[in-house]
Parts: C-alpha cells; sequence; structure tokens
C-alpha cells in the first residue's frame, strides 16, 4: 500500500479479504457485486471486517474492527468511514466497483482518486510464503485422496454425477467442504479423465489425472515443463510446450503470457494429449520448480 | 449409462422462460430509460442469457466471467463466455469468446462493442470501470430487480425442481445426525446426493450449526443478536444438540432454501416443541395475510413478537425473495426499516421464503425456511417440510 500510495484499501472479493485478514466466512458460489466486505488503512495498519460474529475470524481482527452486515448501503459506508476516521485519504484502492459504491464512496472521500486494488493484491498474492505453500500443499493431498475414492468408484456403466458426487463426498469426510469447481469427469474407451479440486483454509489444491492408462504422453509432458519452469521463464515459455499454465493460491490466481516465473510463486500446469489429462500445481524454487503433490 | 436423478412431473419450457425473461428486461429498460444493460453478475448473466455458470469458487468466476450486454433495440442478446459448452441452444444469441475483464485490454475490448445510449452496469472490475468512465453507467440493480422480481410458471417451476433435489437430498442427510458424527460428514453426505439427484451445483457451503442456549453462550456477536450462520467444521455432535440447518443448490439457475431445525438423538422436551409450534404459528400469521396488494409490514405486523422480540434476525430477515439469486427482492423485514417495507407491495408471481427465527434467550430456539409464492388470491407453497419429529403432522 505504501509503493502504491494507498490510503485504503476496500475489498470486495473473498480472497482477498481472507488474505489480509485470515477469516473465514461463509463459502457461496459465484459472483457477488462489489460491496465493502474488508477495510485496510494504511496509517493505523489495521484490517476491519464485515462480520456479525469473530467466529472464524483471528485474533489479529479483533471484536472492535468488526462491522455487521446491512441492507442499507449506506450502513456500509459509514463503517468505511469510521474505518478511516482521523487519517488523511487521498487515495482509495478497491477491487471492483459499482455505479451505487461510486457514488457513496465519492460522498464519504471526496477528494480521492481510485486506483486498482485487485491489481495490487494480485502482486502481494503472487509470491507464497512456507506456509502459504503448505496450505496449497494441504489442499492438493486431500484432492489427492477424494481421486482414489472416484478411481475405486469409477466402474463401466457408473454415471459421471455419481463420480462427482463421490469426489465431493470423500472430500468433506476429510473435513473439506468446499470444491474449488465442479468437478469434470470424461470417459474415453477405457479410459477416465478427470479435473478437480478443493478449497482448504481458502487454499486451492487441484489436479488432473486420467487412468488406468493412456495417460503417459500428458504426464510426460508436465514433467517436462516442470523440468523447464525456473525463475527468469516467463509463462509464454511454458506454454509454449503446449501446456496450459493458471495462478494458484486463494483459488484461483491470474497469470498473463508475458509474467516472468520467480521464486515462490505456484502455477497450475496442465496437458491434453489425446484426450487424456494430466495437471499437477507446481511450486517455482531458487533453482527450479516442484510438483506440489505427494505423489508422481 | 444409467441417471439416477429425481423425475418431475410438471412441465418446463426453457427457451419460452428465456424468451420472457429477455421481454421483461426490455420492458424494464424502457421503463427506467435505459439503452445498454452490461451485466458481470453470473447470476444476472444467467438471468439475460440462459448460460449455465458452474457452482463455482469465487476466484475462478471472477476471473473466467462470462458477460452479457442487451441493448433495448430488442436485438438478441450478447454473449461473452469461455464456457461455450454451457450455452444454450437457442438462435437468438451473439456468442463471443470470452473477455478477461481483469486488464485494460479486455476491458476495452468489451465497451468498444457496446452501442452508444444510457447504459447501466451491475458490477465493474476495475479496469472495466475505467473504461466505462465516458458513459456515466447507471446502476442497473432498479432494471434487474423490476424484472426478476415476478417469475413466470417457468421460473417457478425451477425453484420447486431445486428445492425438491434439496428436499431429497436432506432425507438421506437427516439419519446421519447422530452423536458422534462430524457436521462435515453431513456435507459430504449432502454433496454427493444433490449431484446424484440432478442438481446443477451446490452453492452455499451447508451449514448444520449447534446453537447455543443463550446468547452469551455462543460466539462474540457484533449485533447483540443470536449468531446465524458461522461455517461448518469438523466438530462432532453431541445428543441434544439444537442444530440449524441451511443449505442450497441450483437448478437450471434457479436457488432452493431448506432451513430446518435437528435435535440430535431426537429427544424432545417441551420446549423444543414449544418452540416449533411458535415457529409454525408465526408462518401461519404471515401467510394469512400473505395476498396481492399486501405490503411487507404487513407481513412483519402479522409476525408480532415472540418471547418478547421481532421473531426474526436483525441482521437478516423475515423474508426475502428467491430465484437466480439465493436472496432478491423483495426483502421483508431488513434495517431498511418499517417505512421501507410499506413500500414493498406484494403481486402474484412474487416468491418469499420466510424465515422466521423463534428465539428463547437460555433455552435457544427454532429456525426453517417455508417458500412460497404469491398467487391471485393468495400463496402456493413451494417446499415442504416435515414436522412428524416434533409430533405436528401438517
Amino acid at each position: 500500500m505504501a509503493d502504491a500510495e494507498v490510503d485504503v484499501l476496500i475489498l470486495g472479493r473473498e480472497a482477498n479479504a481472507r488474505y489480509v485478514s485470515g477469516a473465514a466466512r461463509l463459502w457461496l458460489a459465484g459472483t457477488r457485486p462489489f460491496a465493502p466486505g474488508c477495510v485496510v488503512v494504511r496509517a493505523s495498519a489495521a484490517v476491519h471486517l464485515l462480520s456479525v460474529t469473530d467466529d472464524g475470524v483471528p485474533d489479529s481482527v479483533p471484536p472492535e474492527r468488526l462491522y455487521p452486515i446491512s441492507w442499507n448501503p449506506v450502513n456500509l459506508i459509514d463503517a468505511v468511514a469510521a474505518a478511516t476516521a482521523g487519517s488523511a485519504v487521498r487515495r482509495v484502492g478497491v477491487d471492483g466497483m459499482s455505479p451505487l459504491f461510486a457514488q457513496l464512496l465519492a460522498s464519504v472521500f471526496p477528494n480521492a482518486e481510485l486506483s486498482d486494488g485487485e491489481a495490487l493484491l494480485r502482486a502481494v498474492r503472487r509470491v507464497k510464503t512456507a506456509d502459504d505453500v503448505a496450505g496449497i500443499r494441504a489442499a492438493v493431498a486431500v484432492a489427492e485422496q477424494a481421486f482414489d475414492a472416484v478411481r475405486d468408484a469409477a466402474t463401466p456403466g457408473v454415471s459421471l454425477v455419481v463420480l462427482q458426487g463421490v469426489f465431493e463426498e470423500r472430500m468433506a469426510q476429510l473435513g473439506v467442504t468446499t470444491p474449488a469447481f465442479e468437478p469434470r469427469i470424461d470417459v474415453h474407451g477405457s479410459d477416465w479423465s478427470m479435473r478437480a479440486g478443493v478449497i482448504r483454509d481458502g487454499w486451492e489444491g487441484s489436479l488432473a489425472r486420467t487412468w488406468p492408462g493412456g495417460g503417459a504422453a500428458a504426464r510426460a509432458a508436465i514433467a517436462a515443463a516442470v523440468d523447464a519452469c525456473r525463475p527468469g521463464v516467463t509463462v509464454a515459455d511454458v506454454e509454449s510446450r503446449g501446456v496450459a499454465v493458471e495462478g494458484v493460491g486463494l483459488g484461483h490466481e491470474e497469470v498473463r503470457a508475458d509474467d516472468v516465473l520467480g521464486p515462490n510463486m505456484v502455477v497450475y500446469l496442465e496437458a491434453t494429449v489425446e484426450d487424456a489429462l494430466h495437471g499437477d500445481p507446481v511450486w517455482i524454487t531458487e533453482d527450479g520448480a516442484r510438483a506440489l503433490t505427494s505423489r508422481s | 449409462m444409467s441417471s439416477p436423478g429425481l423425475a418431475f412431473d410438471r412441465p418446463l419450457d426453457l427457451a419460452r422462460m428465456r424468451r420472457t425473461r429477455h421481454a421483461r428486461l426490455l420492458d424494464a429498460m424502457q421503463t427506467q430509460g435505459i439503452d445498454v444493460l452490461v451485466l458481470l453478475g453470473q447470476s444476472n448473466v444467467g438471468y439475460a442469457t440462459g448460460a449455465r455458470r458452474a457452482a463455482t469458487d469465487q476466484s475462478r468466476a471472477i476471473h473466467r466471467r462470462a458477460v452479457a450486454a442487451i441493448t433495448a433495440d430488442g436485438a438478441p442478446p450478447h454473449l461473452w463466455t469461455f464456457e461455450p459448452d454451457g450455452v444454450p441452444g437457442d438462435p437468438d444469441l451473439a456468442l463471443d469468446a470470452g473477455l478477461d475483464l481483469e486488464w485494460d485490454d479486455g476491458a476495452e475490448q468489451l465497451v468498444a462493442s457496446l452501442p452508444p445510449g444510457r447504459l447501466a452496469v451491475d458490477d465493474a472490475t476495475v479496469p472495466l470501470w475505467r473504461a466505462l468512465a465516458d458513459r456515466d453507467p447507471q446502476d442497473a440493480s432498479g432494471v434487474l430487480s423490476a424484472a426478476k422480481i415476478i417469475k413466470t410458471d417457468d421460473e417457478l417451476e425451477c425453484i420447486r425442481r431445486a428445492q425438491a433435489i434439496n428436499e431429497a437430498a436432506i432425507g438421506d442427510v437427516v439419519g446421519l445426525a447422530a452423536p458422534g458424527v462430524a457436521a462435515t460428514e453431513l456435507t459430504g453426505r449432502f454433496l454427493r446426493r444433490v449431484a446424484e439427484l440432478g442438481a446443477s451445483g451446490n452453492t452455499v457451503d451447508p451449514v448444520w450449526q449447534v446453537m447455543p442456549a443463550a446468547i452469551n453462550d455462543g460466539p462474540y456477536t457484533a449485533t447483540g443478536d443470536v449468531v446465524f450462520p458461522t461455517v461448518t467444521t469438523d466438530r462432532r455432535f453431541g445428543l441434544g444438540d439444537v442444530v440449524f440447518v441451511d443449505t442450497g443448490i441450483s437448478y437450471e439457475g434457479y436457488q432452493s432454501d431448506y432451513g430446518h431445525t435437528w435435535v440430535i438423538g431426537w429427544e424432545l422436551d417441551g420446549h423444543h416443541r414449544e418452540h416449533c409450534r411458535r415457529w409454525l404459528a408465526t408462518v401461519d400469521a404471515v401467510l394469512a395475510v400473505t395476498k396481492p396488494g399486501a405490503t411487507a409490514r404487513d407481513l412483519t405486523r402479522a409476525a408480532g413478537e415472540v418471547y418478547g422480540r421481532r421473531p426474526w434476525l436483525t441482521h437478516l430477515y423475515l423474508a426475502h425473495g428467491t430465484g437466480t439469486d439465493s436472496a432478491e427482492m423483495p426483502f421483508v423485514g431488513t434495517d431498511l426499516g418499517d417505512d421501507f417495507d410499506e413500500s414493498i407491495v406484494l403481486a402474484p408471481g412474487m416468491v418469499l421464503v420466510l424465515e422466521p427465527v423463534i428465539w428463547e434467550d437460555g433455552r435457544g430456539g427454532f429456525r426453517a425456511e417455508q417458500i412460497v409464492v404469491v398467487t391471485d388470491n393468495g400463496y402456493e407453497r413451494l417446499s415442504n417440510l416435515g414436522f412428524e419429529a416434533y409430533g405436528i403432522d401438517r
């Protein structure tokens, strides 16, 4: 925030709010319109959070910095104003906007300029700490076990939605109740392929696998791409090997073709070779890269 | 391959539903003087185009979102999507590849393709907001709520089916709720059953919240009222726990909403039964005045007070609408206040999810949800809750 000269950050996106607050709030699928769900004030370094309770909220956000849900947007803007009381606000970072909140923000910060808070959070979130990487690894471990349950259940004639249900049931039995997306399962001849992932404590663990045979070429393509990943290589360089590249962290994270890989970034690589899929989350280290799976 | 989904008796015409929704949006745009409607919210895009959206985590839903533009000239809806598989087969849809609005180039490409005129948008990324600066964007919520608040028969059938799937799945979960079982086990069974029964997706992390007897025994509350909902953990149930259940799934973009109260072990005492009876009496009192012309204030007045308080949570509502969003207009009993409620007039086709909460502080409470649609002379129930466990046969 100091580098970008942002005085207050107003965040509507759940992953951004979770990144700065550590709070676990109720998971809802899909998009929500922009609203101030979390406020970070540079001068006080304080995080304020939309929540009626401290259940799921870490001690670093004490109860006096919680503001309750309201159906009156004016109350939410008043909470933002109260959080920033006494500090000069010249620049406001937001991760979304709507005509309604643009008007309300202008009434509270008439002279402030808006800046792209999503771009700021994207840059900050991109480089993972050791704890972040451990969080992704733990999510991947749950996904691996849920994949095992699907392999066991995938017998000729079984419906694909049943297998989707098997994945989600096993995930929940392992203590994780939120998928990253709807599991995608296909059958080609005698081979099954599946792309699925979980969100565990906010962190995404996603995989793609093909079994019982047929996946060797896709697996080899990912192994070669992992070997090619190292600091200084661009996303486009990796993609030129025929694999798709996404950012991974608190859910899906954006990377673009000209982004340069650096130490402690995590990307998801996926190869499709003749209907066979293979995909792994990959941690970029100081001098190379390794898959965040517990088995290869 | 066998298809294990639930079967339905009543007719559903999805193409007719999409045509009618488009016509309603055009009517609302004309009334409100909007020439171009740009939609980023995925439930709104689905409403305007019929594009099916997978139930994904918000991060992916944001970054791979479909975008729709509707123009007042009645031209086919324009849809930009990364998931052409989810697009209905109707010929009257202008289809383009997905745009990444997280970046200036995608946002500028979208704005360059929009016709001139007064523009409304429901939500924006910062790059899109910058690209729209010269267009003086209006808030789309007025157009959207005017179109969406009255449901067609096809929309009502989607809600009925979503609810039937949700209730059937719950029927297979309730027996699992026993002492020593983790709440996440219930979630697992629920997620598997809704997939098998034909849901398009699960849309809220299922809530199985063990309630305290008194507000002060529970987690910190910023409102002074009962804290609900909290996030499900692998905590194990104990005998006699009072559990508020809240789940929701989607069917063709329409949301279900199942709420009920379970007592672990089902060894009920007089308080459990009395709380349930008072919840039913509150719903009956509200439904007795539910008809066209009644205001939301009439409903809150009918709900009255129970155990010395308004029988719903102060940070939520007595009732909310449901459709392509799980909570949408009309809202009844929010903190917008009595005057706002007075301005909401019920009309045929409006859907209400009644969710009174009976709370006797020190002895816990009861919460469930009853979905109804307002009809020409009253209401019709869209959800079917059972109360046999409380000794009540309805």
